[in-house]
């Protein structure tokens, strides 16, 4: 009996440990975003994907193509045009011949297969496309012909979307974004980090990250993270907010009421719940806390609800939306 | 490990639980306190002020005590559960969930290996955090409300009692028994003095014990009463007034002295001279009787007849009126001439109706001054000590002293005129031109008060011995006066000619009063 709880707590040491590794040596690249870095490692861990928002040129593609270095796992990116068919990302069959001459199908693999995947500017492709890469995140399997590949582990999205540039784009269908663990919005960095990333990037000796970790340390825990117990009361204080989001719901708050024509979707819990307890072990917990759901509510949540009318004419961002649901749940702290 | 852990969760989070019902019953007690303890500082006070102050320390008991219990209600019933408690814990230790998640992982009877580790871990932080230093009573603030409401509870004993009645001022009791002892007096005064069958005679008796038994049981203010006694007064002068007799009473100062000079109807002269009408107009009719009867001389019928006729002579020609003696007079005086006794019991008769009218107007007016001398009474009874004392001095006290106690103004002069019996004027006119117009008081006032003035003047000024004294004796052979009129004529004429004048002219009632009483004073007995 001892030694499984000393089991289960050198594995949280562990991963704590890996996780700050990993983080070191993101930060030995990306400067900045510190937020993000560690909701996208979140997301990594809790078996997640994730949809980064943010101009171009903010070391986005970068940020992926370290995270892959340091967690030791191939990268691939996509950048996603209007032209791009699923054949282009999942694979296609090619008539290859063998050594004996025979003629055959044989199955090309795409882009997707990776561990670590960037698929740039997803709002570009068609939602045909979209849907392929989509359909490949949820399944962690690609079928073509009959055949069904099974993605390599972690196998984990990184997709990124330019808030600005909305001709000519597909914006992703709500029911593809619940596909998505996290939306992270990137924000520009500040002076002090330009400087930094000025410095970084205009030497000869570029930094590179080493590799902290590996897929098969991240995939085992990912099974240490859902280990991590969690409390009804917060579970409930979780299921609570995401009621709130909802306008049928009674506990709707009156900006729900007003701008949101759906609410998040269960999904949102669970990403919810999977990121509070990887903020839990972060913070050298072996139980969720309701600050863990508050930390992570707005990745969760932000791309799962669905603005009414009235609240996309007024422009009214789903965080002030999430602000005022976390401000009204009701919590036990007395 | 693990039950070590478990029994210190539970003790972490009943320690909480107990902390927490203490801070809400505190923050009750610092809430309610200051209210109860203000309400507490007002009952003492007022207690102190106007009561006895046996309510002070009750009122401070529960000032206190009060709060307290509505604190130790409140507290129970807003006790918190011991998961409550440990998330109070969590919350304000910083401990983030974890008693309160533990606390349900402990439900398990075998938790698995992140539980336990959990389980261990909430222990471990929960030994760390002290319940009392983690949720602390109600603020300090708070607290200065309560000082406040003590301090005012303190200050409140420190109330000074009401101020007593000035010393001078009799007790309201005192001026009531004082009061009604004086309306018993002239009750009984009245009952013994009269046995008038008349009905406003009797219903002003009644008027009289009524107003008696309305003092008595307190249903009647003491002004109230001297209002009262006021129309009591003024319905036994209408009364009088009713029976038309004052011509008659004057007339009667004129008639009696020739009534005295005959033989026949000297008796009835002496009854009138007594002040017994009745009995006079007895001895009237019965001049009649004895004239049929024989025992009437005719030289004392043709006496009585002489001066029968002159009595009626100087009343003047007023027959028919039915409010003189003159046709009477005149008819009795043919009657003894001729020796119509039937015509003489007729003349006899009216007469004596006259003399019992004047006896009835006599009798109204003896209980209307009673009255007035009795409200007096009621009145002085009522006045303040200081006043009541200064005007037994018989100082020309300030016309605002000289009010009666009835507060019916200042005297007509502005001085305050002496009463006889010392005290200022208890007229309850309004003064000046207009005096007497009041509806109470007694214009005429105590008709002896300017004996007992008169007395005082003498014996104030001056005692025998003192200064030089001269003294002459002359010896004159003397002489009869001259004058052919009887002083009780004249006094009768010039009574009459002075209430005419008073009626006539615009007389302040204070001068009226003297002009009245002098004659009243100079009129000889009889």
């Amino acid at each position: 009996m001892a030694t499984a709880q000393r089991t289960f707590e050198d594995e949280a040491r562990e991963f704590v440990g890996l996780f700050r590794a990993v983080q070191a040596e993101i930060a030995k690249v990306i400067v900045g975003q510190a937020e993000v870095v560690e909701h996208v490692l979140t997301g990594l861990f809790g078996g997640g994907h994730v949809l980064l928002e943010g101009v171009p040129g903010i070391g986005k593609t970068l940020l992926v193509h370290t995270l892959a270095e340091a967690i030791t796992c191939r990268f691939a990116r996509i950048q996603f045009t209007p032209d791009l068919m699923p054949s282009d990302i999942i694979g296609t069959r090619v008539v290859s011949e063998d050594a004996q001459g025979r003629k055959r199908f044989t199955f090309q693999e795409g882009p997707v297969f990776t561990q670590v995947l960037l698929a740039d500017e997803i709002n570009r492709a068609t939602p045909k496309t979209q849907s392929a890469l989509l359909e490949a995140m949820q399944e962690r399997s690609v079928t073509v012909a009959g055949e069904t590949h099974t993605l390599e582990p972690p196998f984990f999205v990184i997709a990124t979307q330019n808030p600005l540039e909305m001709e000519g784009t597909y914006p992703l269908p709500e029911a593809q974004l619940d596909r998505f663990f996290f939306k992270l919005n990137v924000g520009s960095p500040s002076l002090d980090e330009l400087l930094e990333v000025s410095r970084r990037t205009t030497v000869r000796a570029m930094p590179k990250a080493a590799s902290a970790a590996t897929a098969e340390a991240v995939a085992r825990h990912g099974g240490t993270v859902r280990d991590v117990p969690i409390a009804s009361h917060v579970e409930r204080y979780a299921a609570s907010i995401l009621m709130s989001t909802h306008p049928e719901s009674d506990r709707a708050t009156p900006l729900v009421r007003q701008y949101v024509r759906y609410g998040a979707s269960p999904r949102g819990l669970q990403a919810m719940v999977v990121g509070a307890k990887v903020r839990a072990l972060l913070d050298g917990r072996y139980n969720v806390a309701e600050e863990d759901i508050r930390s992570v509510a707005h990745a969760a949540l932000r791309h799962r609800l669905l603005l009414n009318f009235e609240g996309e004419a007024e422009e009214i961002a789903p965080d002030r939306i999430i602000d005022e649901a976390l401000q009204l749940a009701p919590t036990e702290a007395a | 490990m693990l039950e070590e852990a478990r029994s210190d969760l539970l003790r972490a989070a009943r320690a909480a639980r107990r902390r927490l019902f203490l801070s809400a019953t505190a923050d009750a007690y610092l809430r309610a306190a200051p209210g109860g303890l203000i309400v507490a500082a007002a009952v003492a006070a007022a207690d102190l002020r106007w009561g006895q102050g046996t309510w002070v320390g009750p009122a401070a008991a529960l000032g206190i005590a009060v709060p307290a219990v509505i604190a130790l209600v409140y507290g129970v019933l807003h006790l918190a559960g011991v998961f409550q408690a440990a998330t109070a814990l969590d919350h304000r230790g910083g401990l983030k969930d974890r008693v309160a998640s533990a606390l349900e992982f402990m439900r398990s009877p075998l938790p698995d290996g992140p539980h336990r580790a959990q389980i261990v871990d909430a222990a471990d932080h929960a030994r760390s955090v002290r319940a009392r230093s983690v949720i602390r009573l109600a603020s300090p603030r708070r607290a200065v409300g309560v000082a406040a409401g003590c301090a005012l509870l303190l200050l409140s004993l420190l109330t000074p009692p009401r101020s007593p009645e000035p010393a001078s001022a009799e007790p309201a009791s005192t001026v009531h028994a004082a009061q009604l002892e004086e309306l018993r007096a002239l009750r009984e005064a009245l009952e013994m003095q009269t046995d008038d069958p008349d009905e406003t005679m009797q219903a002003a008796l009644e008027r009289l014990k009524a107003l008696e038994e309305r003092v008595a049981a307190g249903d009647t203010e003491p002004r109230d009463a001297l209002i009262e006694l006021a129309r009591l007064e003024e319905a036994l002068q209408a009364g009088a007034a009713r029976l038309g007799a004052e011509a008659l009473e004057q007339e009667l100062d004129t008639v009696a002295p020739h009534w005295m000079a005959a033989e026949a109807t000297r008796p009835a002269a002496m009854a009138v001279r007594e002040g017994d009408l009745q009995a006079a107009a007895e001895r009237m009719r019965a001049v009649a009787s004895e004239m049929r009867e024989g025992r009437l001389s005719a030289a004392s019928a043709e006496q009585a007849a002489g001066q029968m006729r002159i009595a009626a002579g100087k009343i003047g020609d007023r027959s028919g009126s039915r409010d003189s003696f003159a046709a009477d007079l005149q008819q009795a005086a043919e009657a003894l001439t001729q020796g119509d006794a039937d015509a003489m019991a007729q003349a006899g008769e009216g007469v004596g109706e006259k003399l019992e009218r004047v006896a009835g107007a006599r009798r109204f007016r003896e209980m209307s001054r009673r009255v007035a001398a009795g409200r007096t009474a009621m009145g002085q009874a009522g006045r303040r000590r200081e006043t009541a004392s200064a005007a037994r001095d018989g100082a020309p006290g300030s016309s605002r002293d000289a009010g009666s106690a009835d507060g019916q103004g200042q005297d007509a002069d502005g001085r305050g005129d002496l009463r006889a019996d010392g005290r200022h004027g208890e007229g309850g006119g309004q003064g000046g031109l207009e005096a007497g117009t009041g509806a109470g008081g007694d214009p005429f006032g105590d008709p002896r008060r300017l004996e007992e003035s008169l007395r005082r003047i003498i014996e104030v000024a001056g005692a025998m011995g003192q200064g030089p004294v001269e003294s002459r004796v002359e010896s004159t052979e003397g002489s009869l006066s001259d004058s052919e009129v009887d002083v009780r004529d004249v006094v009768g004429d010039y009574a009459a000619v002075a209430e005419e004048a008073i009626a006539q002219e615009h007389i302040p009632l204070s001068h009226r009063f003297h002009v009245k009483r002098y004659f009243e004073q100079i009129r000889p007995p009889g």
